[in-house]
């Protein structure tokens, strides 16, 4: 058993990307290790020219993941938009990994993050003993992803302060970033460029400046339009990740799967599946990542409490944790949905029981 | 009279790359007649179509004097391969005219068939999607959305038009073998073409030119014993039918407004024909997104303009397509100008695809058949 908790994605898959790139004999933008086409199939899933199968990393429209790839062959920097939990990280990892092999060179954007983290940093002590120069200087991910013209991904990019956001915007238009201190500037390696995401639902952002924006291709991956692809996402990951955990994974998960998945996507639009009674939406987004991590949740739960049986008892606490936010609000919204909806269900009688006990 | 060569062009109604390729054709068979599928007995209305106060879309309208609101219209827009092939056979003296089942004919079987056994549908037969637009079928067989893409696409490399209506030919009877008995009407509509195309043979001296849906080109190749097609036709019922031109909209070109061969969307198909042999056709599409988004009070800049383009060069490389099609440029605008707001091209949708155009008939009298 691997001692990280979960390994960095180009060593993950490092077999399918191989794999990939033994045969791309395509046309590669300059710096990429992979053809664009073949970038495509490893997110998208299909079969390697040697045969190899390639598991589908994203499960949504083709034409989202296409203009993602066509946005970064162009030197064009992408930003991946979406409600929280709609595989943006997932897919700027992904990309990352599959376009330059190393998917490391990020910066985690917080209310917090400044100018140092973003642009350059000083080492104080040489700053002070021998006054500025590119030894005292301390290169940031973006930094190095200019020199050695890779791939910076920018996480939350919204959490930053606008002053702080702003400072992007000479790196995207001229890719170049200037060091007054110094005197000189740097200029970006092609092959450099900036995969950034961020949420447009969400309290303590702050939006992006117009001037910003507009140096972005967007992306909005959106939620699972329907039941069927949301299910493949779910049971997919929560695989995956009960693998990882060495959690066993109980016979009767696709269908808890699928009864959590009906909850949710039925708060989430507020309305029932067959359009018949209309509910009240509690204030989380009930994203598909809450759904992969109840299910994990409710596994954890059945391996080391319950004897691994998975039920509607196991699942109740991290399903309530998901479901109610607000503890005022949304405890409502929970009881009125539990009390119309899945009374009168007689299959999802358990989870009635489970959820009463547990608000 | 020697029996004359007949070419069978099957193209797509209101389809500009069908428009385009066949007058392509036209102007290398240099045919002496022209036969379109449209109702016979509204031939002499044709001659109006190359008036120059005649500015498309128009329709032709046929009903039964007793019963104007038993309707039936065929629309002409300035892309419609139809129309094309009307103002080619008039500039180049060829004699063109209507095949299909007469308007008087259309609306008759309606109380033929009530009195009959009361559960015949409408006059204009639903046919299953594929087989109301083909060459949409093949396009999306290609994985393409957009049929005029598709078209673009396979004329762009391959430039002798000559080979393309034949492969469409070949196309479409695979595509109709095996079918079973096809519906009364639509069986009596393809006798009725196969009989004037067999008396266009034997009274002009020189190549014809039969220019049809591409579903009906297998039906009219085949040869049938004229007296099955004539049998088929004994007892059509005629009721006394006005037929007159009136102009159209753009909007209800589009599906969904009861034209059976309608096209999706009007305004692309529009831009295709006035932009065919341009190199900037993409550039010109961006920019008139752009000028329907000002119009709405949204601050579009020209370096956003700039990289759309781009995108959607570089997803049509992506794609492996010669050149940015419908798809491309709405995902690049998507991308580059809508910030990834899906619902924002559906502001832009509506006008940009639709339009408003409206077109204009000269003043003149009704005809009485």
């Amino acid at each position: 058993m691997n001692a990280a908790i979960r390994l960095p994605v180009e060593q993950a898959y490092a077999a399918e990307l191989q794999a990939l790139a033994r045969n791309d004999d395509r046309q590669r933008p300059a710096g990429w290790s992979l053809s664009p086409k073949a970038v495509l199939t490893y997110l998208l899933g299909g079969k390697a020219d040697d045969g190899t199968l390639i598991t589908p990393k994203y499960v949504g429209r083709r034409r989202l993941m296409e203009t993602a790839v066509a946005t970064l062959a162009t030197d064009r920097a992408l930003l991946l938009l979406g409600v929280p939990g709609t595989a943006k990280s997932w897919v700027s990892e992904h990309l990352a990994a599959a376009i330059m092999g190393d998917s490391t060179l990020i910066v985690q954007c917080t209310a917090g993050t400044d100018e140092n983290q973003i642009r350059y940093g000083w080492n104080y002590a040489q700053l002070l003993a021998k006054g500025p120069s590119q030894e005292a200087l301390v290169p940031t991910p973006l930094y190095r992803a200019m020199q050695d013209g890779k791939l910076c991904r920018l996480e939350e990019l919204t959490r930053m302060g606008s002053d702080v956001q702003d400072t992007l915007i000479t790196v995207l238009s001229e890719k170049m970033m200037p060091i007054p201190e110094l005197n000189t500037s740097i200029y970006a390696q092609r092959g450099f460029n900036i995969i950034a995401t961020a949420n447009n639902r969400d309290k303590g952002v702050n939006e992006l400046s117009s001037a910003l924006k507009r140096r972005f291709n967007v992306v909005v991956l959106p939620l699972p339009e329907d039941m069927a692809e949301e299910v493949a996402i779910v049971s997919k990951r929560v695989g995956e990740m009960a693998g990882g955990l060495d959690l066993p994974v109980p016979k009767n998960v696709g269908e808890e799967i699928a009864r959590v998945l009906t909850i949710f996507r039925e708060l989430r639009s507020g309305a029932t599946a067959d359009g018949k009674v209309t509910l009240k939406t509690p204030s989380g987004s009930l994203s598909t990542a809450e759904a992969i991590a109840t299910m994990v949740g409710g596994l954890s739960q059945a391996a080391w409490f319950d004897s691994g049986k998975l039920g509607a008892e196991g699942l109740a606490a991290s399903l309530v944790g998901a479901i109610v936010k607000d503890p005022v609000q949304d405890k409502l919204v929970l009881e009125e949905y539990l009390e119309t909806v899945l009374k009168k269900r007689p299959d999802y009688a358990g989870y009635y029981t489970a959820l009463n006990a547990a608000i | 009279m020697v029996d004359s060569d007949v070419s069978y062009f099957g193209i797509r109604h209101h389809g500009p790359g069908s428009a385009a390729s066949l007058v392509q054709a036209l102007q290398e068979l240099k045919p002496a007649a022209v036969l379109i599928e449209g109702p016979a007995d509204a031939s002499a209305l044709l001659s109006f179509l190359a008036r120059p106060e005649m500015q498309p879309p128009v329709a032709l309208l046929c009903y039964p004097e007793d019963d104007p609101a038993a309707t039936s219209f065929w629309p002409f827009a300035e892309f419609s391969p139809e129309y094309q092939a009307t103002l080619w056979a008039f500039s180049n003296k060829a004699t063109v005219r209507f095949i299909d089942l007469p308007s008087s004919a259309r609306v008759a079987p309606v109380e033929a068939a009530e009195k009959a056994d009361g559960t015949e549908a409408a006059v204009e037969v639903e046919m299953a999607p594929h087989l109301r637009d083909p060459i949409g079928t093949l396009a999306q067989a290609a994985g393409y959305e957009d049929g005029e893409s598709w078209w673009a696409d396979i004329i762009e490399q391959n430039p002798q038009p000559g080979p393309i209506f034949a492969a469409i030919a070949d196309a479409m009877t695979t595509l109709r073998e095996g079918e079973g008995p096809l519906a009364e009407f639509e069986a009596k509509r393809e006798a009725h073409m196969r009989l004037e195309i067999a008396a266009a043979r034997k009274e002009f001296d020189g190549p014809i030119a039969v220019v049809c849906g591409a579903f009906h080109v297998p039906a009219l190749q085949a040869t049938r014993p004229q007296k099955e097609d004539q049998a088929l036709l004994k007892g059509l019922a005629r009721r006394k039918s006005t037929m007159t031109w009136a102009p159209w909209t753009g909007p209800r070109l589009a599906l969904g407004f009861g034209y059976g061969a309608g096209v999706v969307a009007p305004g692309w198909c529009k831009h295709l024909w006035q932009t065919r042999g341009r190199h900037d056709a993409a550039t010109l599409w961006l920019a008139m997104i752009a000028a329907v988004l000002r119009a709405k009070g949204h601050m579009v800049s020209t370096a956003s303009l700039i990289e759309a383009e781009r995108l959607a060069r570089t997803l049509a490389a992506i794609r492996e397509r010669p050149k940015p099609g419908f798809e491309e440029l709405r995902d690049a605008a998507i991308a580059a100008l809508f910030n990834g707001e899906a619902v924002l091209w559906a502001l832009v949708e509506a006008e940009l695809l639709l339009g408003a155009d409206v077109g204009e008939i000269p003043p003149t009298p009704r005809w009485r058949r």
